[in-house]
């Protein structure tokens, strides 16, 4: 039998058994945190495109030898690709058999090593190339003006509704399609033309030739899902979303309860995902009211506008239960004075002077065919554009969710105010990022 | 549970086949009086899975890392010279950070860390070729980490939200030849190429405001094949001990070249 003294000679052959005969091993052991399983953030995501493959950025604490720098990049039997210039970084490669995380996570620890990195990739954020995206605050706003005309306003930075982080998830799909009940939209418009599926219905003068004689609609329209990145005009927020024009007002923005409902009616029967109302009548009608309900139970999201009166909510967004009702804010993220207000009030977007298409026939010669409107028209519009986003993103969902999930992910931008939900703009403004892009959680 | 089931039995129709057809080995030395033998082990492992692959094309869309810390309790039962089965018992600390479960009302990054589950589990050994200081031998492990629930709250938004957080199970099987150097005294240098795949589920339970939403991932490693290298430490004849470690190479995907998985374990066995 063999005599040992046990318990050294164990010990001492665990640690050669670990250091000599398996180098890899020892460089595992030296890398693993132990029981912390928890990763540094870079690799939070670990999804494998966002640094490039094999290359890790080292910066060594100031006062190290070239000596040790070298000798602490071979352990890790890396070599360096280049000198970050003024800056004093290394761009290395790591070997082979070793990961990234490894090696970044073994560099950490070393105590010569001011910082250690993957090299991520930085993407551009999804900026469309639209030429007027720039006064679209509403979309993006950067503190920019709000409009090319000289004196026009400036916007407060972030005061918008985060859609550039929410086209990284999706631009939406084209079998979504968003009805516009209004007074019909210019159906050659050439930053809708591509993006209309019919000549859709004309309820006032009973045919199928929606052509809008007034020009709200084409606003609204091109808000909630212009054509977009293809260097003209404009950014939608639906960017692949179809457009489905519904007239039921005529050329003075009227139209009677009947012809709206019927073309609600005719929306819903006829492929609509998401109806986008901007009109409204302060006092209601069942017959709109069994209209939208038919939307409703019909799994087609309605958006309506709250009213430009500062009164009470407009029919038919007053239908709480299957109508979003949408109020006005700025390009400060201030609810607008004009803003109709109430309990039925679900959210708000921006509605000041926000840039919309503008029929064509209708545009004096020498000007583009789009201007900045006022309204909650096109505060619905938005929303109409988000609410047709989810529900092609996640086509399990019911209306009702939908619903809440532009509600809950809304930013309360009064809360200083009126904390929670209020009769101003309800839950808040929408915030679009917050409605699409995954929740980090992390405990 | 059937794709789970269908495997398990597979593998245990090849262990017991490798029973019956492979002669035993020449008998050695007997050592122990009891053939029961406990042992404990650790072990780390981090492997790339994949999960919601494309419809249509069935390619990988999304990869996260696994990373499990795993303790086991090992029975080990030598039923001839030569033939080893064995129960497994333990705890594990899995770590599925990565994961997006975008069919949720509310999409979710999981980046909340470990969760603990208890494992169970299988081996088996044969014995197959002993030829002068080389022996050979094939061994089969099936584990299965059972996970607990890790309850979750959604703060930034307008209602009040929580998550349950469950890794349902992940699966491992491992089998493959295992060759060793006895030529030494006390060391016994071993260099092993298996079958190695893991897969397993994962459930995010979502509850915000009137929201409600449950969505499964299916997750599956990237790595199938594993190259292990190690040694076993024999100081006694009641007690060794076995170090390892494990590489698990795997095609990222068209034109990305290869990426690695890797493992390594301590076990400590004795022997009465």
């Amino acid at each position: 039998m063999m005599n040992l003294n046990k318990p050294r000679f164990l010990f001492g052959s665990i640690l050669v058994l670990a250091l000599v005969l398996f180098p890899g091993f020892q460089k595992a052991a030296r890398l693993t945190p132990g029981l912390n399983l928890v990763q540094p953030d870079f690799f939070n995501h670990a999804r494998e495109s966002r640094y490039v493959p094999g290359q890790v950025i080292v910066k060594f604490k100031p006062g190290v030898s070239s000596f040790k720098k070298a000798s602490v990049l071979n352990v890790y039997s890396s070599r360096i690709l280049s000198k970050v210039a003024k800056l004093g970084a290394f761009l290395i490669q790591v070997p082979a058999q070793t990961t990234v995380e490894e090696i970044v996570n073994g560099l950490q620890k070393n105590r010569d090593v001011e910082y250690a990195e993957p090299n991520l990739l930085l993407a551009i954020q999804v900026t469309p190339n639209d030429p007027f995206f720039q006064y679209q605050y509403a979309l993006s706003n950067k503190g920019q003006q709000v409009w090319s005309v000289p004196g026009s306003p400036q916007g407060k930075s972030s005061a918008d509704i985060k859609a550039p982080s929410a086209w990284e998830e999706t631009k939406g799909v084209e079998t979504v399609v968003i009805a516009i009940v209004d007074t019909g939209v210019d159906l050659l418009h050439p930053d809708l033309k591509n993006k209309i599926v019919s000549g859709g219905r004309d309820t006032i003068n009973n045919d199928f030739d929606a052509t809008d004689d007034n020009g709200h609609g084409t606003g609204v329209a091109g808000i909630a899902a212009a054509e977009t990145n293809n260097n003209e005009g404009i950014a939608g927020v639906a960017w692949n979303c179809k457009i489905l024009p519904v007239k039921v007002a005529g050329p003075d923005g009227t139209g009677p309860a009947d012809k709206v409902a019927e073309g609600i009616r005719w929306a819903v029967d006829n492929g609509a995902g998401v109806i986008n109302i901007s009109m409204g009548s302060v006092e209601p009608s069942l017959l709109m009211r069994d209209a939208v309900k038919y939307a409703y139970d019909k799994n087609v999201v309605v958006v309506a506008s709250a009213g430009n009166n500062g009164g009470p909510v407009a029919f038919p967004a007053a239908y709480d239960e299957s109508v979003l009702a949408v109020a006005a804010t700025d390009f400060n993220d201030n609810r607008t004075s004009w803003s109709s207000y109430g309990p039925e009030v679900d959210v708000a977007a921006p509605g000041e002077k926000v840039l919309a298409p503008l029929p064509t026939a209708l545009t004096p010669a020498g000007f583009f065919p789009y201007l900045p409107g006022t309204g909650t028209s096109f505060s619905a519009a938005h929303v109409a554009g988000l609410a047709a986003l989810i529900k092609g993103f996640k086509p399990g969902l019911q209306v009702a969710d939908i619903m809440n999930i532009i509600r809950y992910s809304a930013d309360d931008v009064n809360a200083s105010q009126f904390k929670g939900k209020d009769n101003y703009i309800g839950y808040g403004r929408i915030n679009m990022e917050k409605a699409l892009v995954p929740i980090k959680i992390s405990q | 549970m059937n794709r789970f089931r269908r495997r398990f039995l597979l593998l245990l129709s090849v262990g017991a086949a490798s029973f019956l057809i492979v002669s035993p080995a020449p008998s050695q030395q007997a050592v122990s009086k009891i053939p029961i033998s406990p042992g404990l082990s650790f072990e780390y492992f981090s492997r790339t899975v994949s999960w919601d692959p494309d419809p249509a094309t069935k390619e990988d869309r999304y990869s996260s890392r696994l990373q499990s810390l795993l303790g086991l309790l090992h029975l080990d039962y030598e039923i001839r010279n030569g033939s080893l089965v064995g129960v497994l018992f333990g705890y594990s600390l899995a770590d599925f950070n990565g994961l997006i479960f975008r069919q949720l009302p509310f999409s979710i990054d999981y980046q909340a860390g470990s969760i603990g589950g208890v494992l169970v589990g299988a081996d088996l050994g044969q014995d197959l070729i002993s030829s002068g200081y080389v022996e050979i031998k094939a061994m089969a492990q099936f584990v299965i980490y059972l996970g607990s629930t890790k309850n979750l709250e959604v703060t930034t938004l307008n209602a009040e939200g929580s998550l349950a957080a469950k890794p349902d199970d992940w699966m491992r099987v491992q089998i493959g030849p295992v060759a060793s150097y006895r030529g030494f005294e006390y060391f016994s240098p071993f260099l092993s190429v298996a079958y190695n795949k893991l897969w397993g589920k994962f459930t995010m339970t979502e509850t915000i405001g009137d929201l409600k939403g449950s969505e499964e991932k299916k997750v599956s490693s990237k790595s199938i094949i594993g190259i292990s290298l190690g040694t076993k430490f024999e100081p006694s004849p009641n007690f060794s001990l076995k170090a390892e470690g494990t590489l698990l190479p795997f095609k990222k995907g068209t034109n990305q070249g290869w990426g690695f998985d890797w493992g390594g374990a301590l076990h400590a066995t004795f022997s009465f």
